[in-house]
C-alpha cells in the first residue's frame, strides 16, 4: 500500500486529484475478499490491485474482465492467473514474489543463526498454492540442513491459534511463516509466543521483524507495491495487462532484529551480519 | 504612350531581377549548407550521446566484473578453510552487487567448489565437472569472459560473466548478473525531451530499454534497418523508423567486449525543431532582403530614368521651336554634357 502510493506519486498522480484509492482488507479469507471486490466493483472501480494469491482468486473470480495488477504471488501460472509468464494473455498481470522458491534460502539462514535449531514448525492453509509450494520447497530442504519439518495444517484463524498453543521450546526448535495469508495475519500472535517460549522465527516480510520477529529474508513489499504504481501507469494508458510480463523481484532483503536475538540468547554469527541488509538494533 | 514608364520600367525590371536572383542564389546556398552543418551536427551530436550511453552501460558492468575481482584478493587470517573464506567473500559480494544473483567457484581442475545464491540454498563441494563448460574455458586464458544474454523464468534477462577468481587455490569465479539492473541505468540516460536510449544484443534482440515490458517480452528488433545496419546487414541512415513507426533521429555505439550495441533515438521532430527554425530565419531574412532590394531597385530605375526624360522632354521643346529653355541635367555623367550641348544649340 505504502509503496503503490509512493509509485504513483513517483509517475506525477496526485491523490485525490488524478486517482482515488479505494482500500479493502481482505484479511487471507476468500469471502470476505469477494464481498470488498463486488463493493468496489459497484464504486466503479477501473483498476484493481490486489495483493495475496487468495485476494488475487477472490477479485479475479468477481471482477469480471477489469484489469487486476496482482502482487505478492508466489505461483501465478499454477494459480491460473496467466497464461505464461511473458504473455499472462487475460485481463491480470502483475508481480511474483518468489517467496516459495525462497524458502529453502529462509531455512538455511535460519539454521546459520540458530545452529542447534533441529524441528522446525510450519503452520499453513494446504489449499493455498503458495503456501503448499513453500511446503514443498522446505521438505527438500530441511535434510540438507539436517533438520526436520513439523507440518501443521490450518483453515482459519482459531486453528492457527490452536497451532500456537502447541509450540513449546521442547518440540519445536523454531518456526518458519510461510507466505500464508491467513498465518501472516497473525503474525503479532506469533511473535508474542516466539518470546514466551524462546523460540525464534523465519519471516520473509520486513514489517515483523520491525515488530520484534528474530529475522526475514524476502522482496521489499513496498518495492512491489511501488512496481504495481508503473503496472497502474501503463494500464491508465492504454496498456493490455494480458500484455505486461509479469515480473519478479529483483531484491531480496535479510532484516535481523538484534534485540531479539539478544531475548532469545543467540549471538549472531559474522557470515549473517556481512550480508544482513538491515539490523534493527 | 508614355516613354518614361518604360524606360523606368525596364531598369526597375532588370535590376530587381540580377538583384534578386543573386539575393536567392546566395540565400539558397546558405540554406543548403547550414541544413546541412546542422544535421549533421544534430546526428554527431547524437552519435556522442551513444557512445557516452555505451560507456556508462560498460562502466557498469565492469563495475561488477571489478566487485567480482575483489573476492580474489588475499584474505586476511589465512589458517582458515579456503572455501570457508571465499563463500564469506561471495556473500560480501551479494551484498555490495545487488544485480548478481548467484556466484560460483570452480577449482582449478574444473570442479564445483561452490554455489552462493540469493534465491537458492548454498552448495558446497557439489564437485561437478564444468571444465568443458565455455563459462569456464572462456575464463581459463586469464581474461573475463562475458555469455549472450539468456532469459531466466522466460521473462528475466541475465548474464554470465566469469573470470579467474585468483586468492588461494586459484580457479574460476561464474556470477550471474541480471540484467534489470542495467535497465536503470538506461532509464537514466536522457536524450532530450522524448528521446530514449536502448541496447540490443548481437542478435538484435531487446536486452535494456527504459520501458522493461519490452524487454522481459524479448522483443526482436533485428527488423528495424538502424539495427540492421548496426549489425552489418544493409544501409544505416541518421533518419529511420523506431519500434512503435516513428521517424526518429537515431544513432549507435558499441560495447565490443560484450557485443552489444547502444542506441540512441530522439523524435525528428524534437530533433530538427533548431534546424527548421534556423531555416525559418534564414527564410525571413531572404524576404526582407527581397522587399528592400526591389524599393531600392524603384529608387535607382527612377534616379537612371529621370535626365533621360528630362532630356527627351527638352530636345521636344527645342524641336518645337522654343529656344531660350534650359534643360536642367545634373548628374555628372555624359547626360549632363549632352544636356549642355542641347543648351548650347539655339545660340549657334
Amino acid at each position: 500500500m505504502v509503496g503503490l502510493r509512493q509509485g504513483l506519486k513517483d509517475l506525477g498522480y496526485v491523490e485525490g486529484r488524478d486517482f482515488v484509492l479505494e482500500i479493502r482488507a481482505g484479511r487471507g479469507q476468500y469471502s470476505t475478499a469477494s464481498d470488498a471486490t463486488q463493493e468496489l466493483i459497484k464504486a466503479q472501480v477501473q483498476i484493481f490491485v490486489s495483493a495475496g494469491t487468495i485476494a488475487t482468486k477472490a477479485v479475479k473470480e468477481a471482477a469480471g474482465n477489469l484489469p487486476i495488477v496482482f502482487t505478492q504471488v508466489g505461483e501465478p501460472i499454477s494459480a491460473g492467473f496467466v497464461k505464461s509468464m511473458r504473455q499472462p494473455g487475460g485481463n491480470l498481470t502483475g508481480f511474483s514474489h518468489l517467496l516459495p522458491e525462497t524458502t529453502g534460502k529462509r531455512l538455511e539462514l535460519l539454521k546459520e543463526l540458530v545452529p542447534a535449531c533441529r524441528t522446525v514448525l510450519v503452520i499453513f492453509d494446504p489449499k493455498n498454492p503458495s503456501s503448499e509450494e513453500a511446503v514443498a520447497v522446505a521438505r527438500n530442504s530441511v535434510t540438507r540442513l539436517s533438520m526436520r519439518l513439523r507440518e501443521r495444517h490450518i483453515k482459519n484463524n482459531n486453528e492457527v491459534m490452536q497451532a500456537l498453543e502447541e509450540v513449546d521450546g521442547k518440540t519445536t526448535d523454531a518456526i518458519l511463516v510461510v507466505p500464508d495469508s491467513v498465518v501472516v495475519n497473525l503474525g503479532e500472535r506469533i511473535i508474542e509466543k516466539s518470546r514466551q517460549k524462546l523460540v525464534p522465527v523465519m519471516f520473509h516480510e520486513v514489517t515483523w521483524v520491525e515488530r520484534g520477529g528474530l529475522a526475514s529474508y524476502g522482496p521489499s513489499f513496498v518495492d512491489l507495491g511501488r512496481q504495481a504504481a508503473r503496472y497502474v501507469d501503463k494500464i491508465r494508458k492504454g496498456a493490455k495487462p494480458g500484455q505486461l510480463p509479469v515480473e519478479q523481484p529483483t531484491k531480496f532483503e535479510l532484516v535481523i532484529n538484534k534485540r531479539t536475538a539478544k531475548a532469545l540468547g543467540i549471538t549472531i554469527p559474522q557470515s549473517i551480519l556481512v550480508r544482513a541488509d538491515r539490523v534493527i538494533e | 504612350m508614355t516613354p518614361r514608364w518604360r524606360l523606368f520600367g525596364k531598369y526597375a525590371f532588370f535590376i530587381i531581377a540580377l538583384v534578386s536572383a543573386a539575393l536567392l542564389a546566395s540565400g539558397g546556398v546558405s540554406l543548403y549548407f547550414s541544413y546541412r552543418e546542422n544535421q549533421e551536427h544534430l546526428v554527431t551530436l547524437q552519435r556522442e550521446k551513444a557512445l557516452a550511453a555505451a560507456t556508462r552501460i560498460e562502466q557498469y558492468i565492469s563495475d561488477i566484473e571489478h566487485q567480482l575481482g575483489w573476492t580474489a584478493l588475499p584474505q586476511v587470517g589465512t589458517g582458515a578453510n579456503p572455501v570457508e573464506q571465499r563463500r564469506y567473500e561471495y556473500l560480501k559480494l551479494l551484498r555490495q552487487a545487488p544485480a548478481i544473483t548467484e556466484v560460483v567457484w570452480i577449482d582449478a581442475s574444473g570442479r564445483e567448489q561452490l554455489r552462493v545464491s540469493r534465491l537458492a540454498m548454498d552448495v558446497v563441494g557439489a564437485g561437478t565437472n564444468y571444465s568443458k563448460d565455455p563459462k569456464v574455458a572462456g575464463a581459463k586464458a586469464g581474461k573475463t569472459w562475458y555469455s549472450p544474454v539468456y532469459f531466466r523464468k522466460e521473462t528475466e534477462p541475465y548474464m554470465t560473466i566469469s573470470r579467474p577468481a585468483g586468492g588461494a587455490g586459484g580457479g574460476i569465479t561464474i556470477a550471474e548478473v541480471n540484467l534489470k539492473f542495467v535497465w536503470e541505468v538506461v532509464s537514466r540516460i536522457r536524450i532530450g525531451k522524448a528521446g530514449l536510449a536502448y541496447v540490443v544484443n548481437s542478435e538484435g534482440t531487446l536486452i535494456a530499454h527504459p520501458d522493461i515490458s519490452l524487454v522481459l517480452q524479448k522483443t526482436d528488433l533485428s527488423k528495424l534497418t538502424q539495427v540492421a545496419a548496426a549489425r552489418g546487414e544493409g544501409e544505416g541512415a541518421p533518419i529511420a523508423r523506431n519500434l512503435k513507426g516513428e521517424d526518429v533521429l537515431t544513432a549507435h555505439a558499441g560495447i565490443p567486449t560484450l557485443n552489444w550495441t547502444v542506441f540512441v533515438e530522439l523524435p525528428l521532430a524534437e530533433a530538427f525543431a533548431p534546424l527548421y527554425a534556423s531555416i525559418l530565419r534564414i527564410g525571413l531574412l531572404l524576404l526582407a532582403g527581397l522587399v528592400l532590394s526591389m524599393l531600392a531597385s524603384v529608387y535607382l530605375a527612377r534616379l537612371m530614368a529621370n535626365p533621360i526624360r528630362a532630356l527627351q522632354q527638352g530636345a521636344a521643346r527645342i524641336g518645337a521651336g522654343n529656344l531660350d529653355q534650359r534643360i536642367e541635367v545634373h548628374t555628372g555623367d555624359e547626360l549632363e554634357a549632352l544636356s549642355e550641348h542641347f543648351n548650347k544649340m539655339p545660340a549657334i
